[in-house]
């Protein structure tokens, strides 16, 4: 049994291509880093390295003990490795795609979206509560057909490492074939863009495949300039509001809401409220689908009124 | 086979303990990291505040924070530093600039403006967003239509 964490020596790699997209900006695009943003995400990737120090053994233990209950011995070969990885990401893309419609889930997974900006210290930005939701439920699937859960734990790593060089606005498109199969850095601009028709789009970790089979593929589009970081934006640096105000957003609202509302806070996607004050994802764009409607219809009355031919 | 959790828990934790030394050694060079990539953006200016050089880049500012806002009546700051708006429906929106982009907030019922030194202080009663200090031709419109109830201001 391998004893291997791929972010351990990945993270000079890290270091280095920050600098070097830091470089770029300098050159190319200065607005692409913010030094207290810099600051900010780097420091929410620190605390999560120390959040899963804390919390990494326990759920090792946890899936260890359901491994007992496997229904098949899967051994340690190559062709173990490669399916392990492919599940891990399919589960991965359910893991992500809750994290979105799930408030409980999003007030964690809010933390890797609340920058502004768009670069490779935003792939560093990660949750410090990720173990205060139910993203592992996720992998229990894996864990019981018999992938051992190192083997899990190292796909995982591998996958996140996958993640980091997507986070940039340096790389336009990739060749045809690989913007077909694979998440790109611009399948994954989409995912981290405020813009209504990109909301809740694109949620794949190594493979676009995913989002394409169930129907929440968006392309990126090269006519509407992308704006990065959540509806709401923070307006803050402060890394501890930054890393608790979706759950302290939760806690107001259900501590406001009749009690029959309260459970929805917590299980109803983001930006839904009993009394309709906030809008949701699908709210913002079925409303912006309708100003664009009405604006198209103005500008071109006559189509209007013939319709379809 | 048949260890239970809670020794599995018991061991995983020990295991953690004893590489401890090496984990701190590690986070402390990760700060070290951290400390050094950010003082380089800033030592290369990077992320300088935006400005708003114009109404109409102040129109495209704020439909892009509020999709679906639509400014009747437009003040800038006189160094496009932020922008106050108001809607058809008597709504006030605030836009600030935040690092290397811009913020906004519809204000509530809550906010608060004054005027102070001839700027225009505005408090959309949100601790964590600040407040925003605005000089405006004539902030004084501002004050009461902030003041007033959502829908039934006249700045």
């Amino acid at each position: 049994m391998p004893d291997f964490n791929p972010v351990d020596y990945a993270v000079p790699g890290f270091v280095a291509l920050v600098l070097l997209e830091m470089l770029w900006a300098w050159r190319r695009r200065p607005q692409a880093y913010e030094p207290r943003d810099t600051l900010t995400s780097l420091a929410f990737g620190l605390g999560s390295t120390v959040a899963g120090l804390l919390t990494g053994g326990a759920f090792l233990a946890l899936f260890l003990w359901i491994w007992q209950f496997r229904l098949f011995d899967i051994p340690w070969s190559w062709w173990a490795w490669a399916l392990c990885f492919v599940l891990d990401d399919l589960a991965y893309y359910w893991i992500h795609r809750f994290g979105h419609r799930v408030r409980w889930f999003w007030a964690s997974h809010v933390n890797h979206h609340s920058s502004q900006h768009y670069n490779l210290s935003t792939a560093l930005r990660q949750t410090w509560t990720g173990f205060l939701t139910l993203g592992f439920v996720f992998k229990l699937p894996l864990v019981l057909v018999g992938f051992h859960p190192v083997m899990i734990a190292i796909c995982g790593g591998f996958n996140l490492v996958y993640q980091f060089w997507i986070h940039t606005e340096a790389i336009g498109r990739m060749p045809q074939w690989f913007e077909a199969v694979m998440n790109t850095p611009s399948h994954h601009r989409v995912h981290h863009a405020t813009n209504p028709r990109y909301l809740d789009r694109n949620y794949a970790g190594v493979f676009i495949v995913w989002d394409r089979l169930f129907g929440t593929f968006e392309p990126e589009t090269d006519a509407e300039p992308i704006r990065y970081g959540i509806v709401r934006q923070l307006g803050s640096f402060h890394l501890l509001w930054s890393v608790f105000h979706e759950w302290i957003g939760i806690a107001q609202d259900v501590r406001r809401a009749p009690w029959r509302h309260k459970l929805s806070y917590l299980l109803r996607e983001p930006g839904w409220t009993h009394d309709g004050s906030r809008e949701t994802s699908d709210q913002i764009r079925a409303a912006w689908l309708k100003r664009r409607e009405q604006s198209v219809a103005g500008e071109n009355p006559i189509a209007e009124r013939a319709g379809p031919a | 086979m048949g260890r239970g959790l809670p020794g599995r828990a018991a061991r995983a934790t020990l295991v953690a303990a004893m590489s401890l030394p090496l984990e701190a050694l590690k986070l402390a060079a990760s700060l070290l990291a951290i400390l050094a990539l950010a003082w380089t953006a800033r030592r290369l200016g990077l992320g300088a505040a935006p400005r708003l050089r114009d109404e109409s880049s102040a129109r495209a500012a704020i439909e892009a924070a509020l999709p679906g806002f639509v400014p009747a009546v437009l003040a800038l700051d006189s160094e496009g530093r932020g922008a106050l708006a108001r809607d058809a429906d008597g709504r006030v929106l605030l836009l600030r600039a935040h690092g290397a982009h811009f913020v906004a907030r519809l204000l509530p019922p809550g906010a608060s403006a004054i005027v102070d030194g001839g700027d225009l202080v505005v408090d959309p009663g949100e601790r964590r967003f600040g407040r925003a200090r605005l000089t405006l031709a004539d902030p004084s419109l501002w004050t009461d239509a902030i003041r007033a109830p959502q829908g039934r201001a006249h700045a």
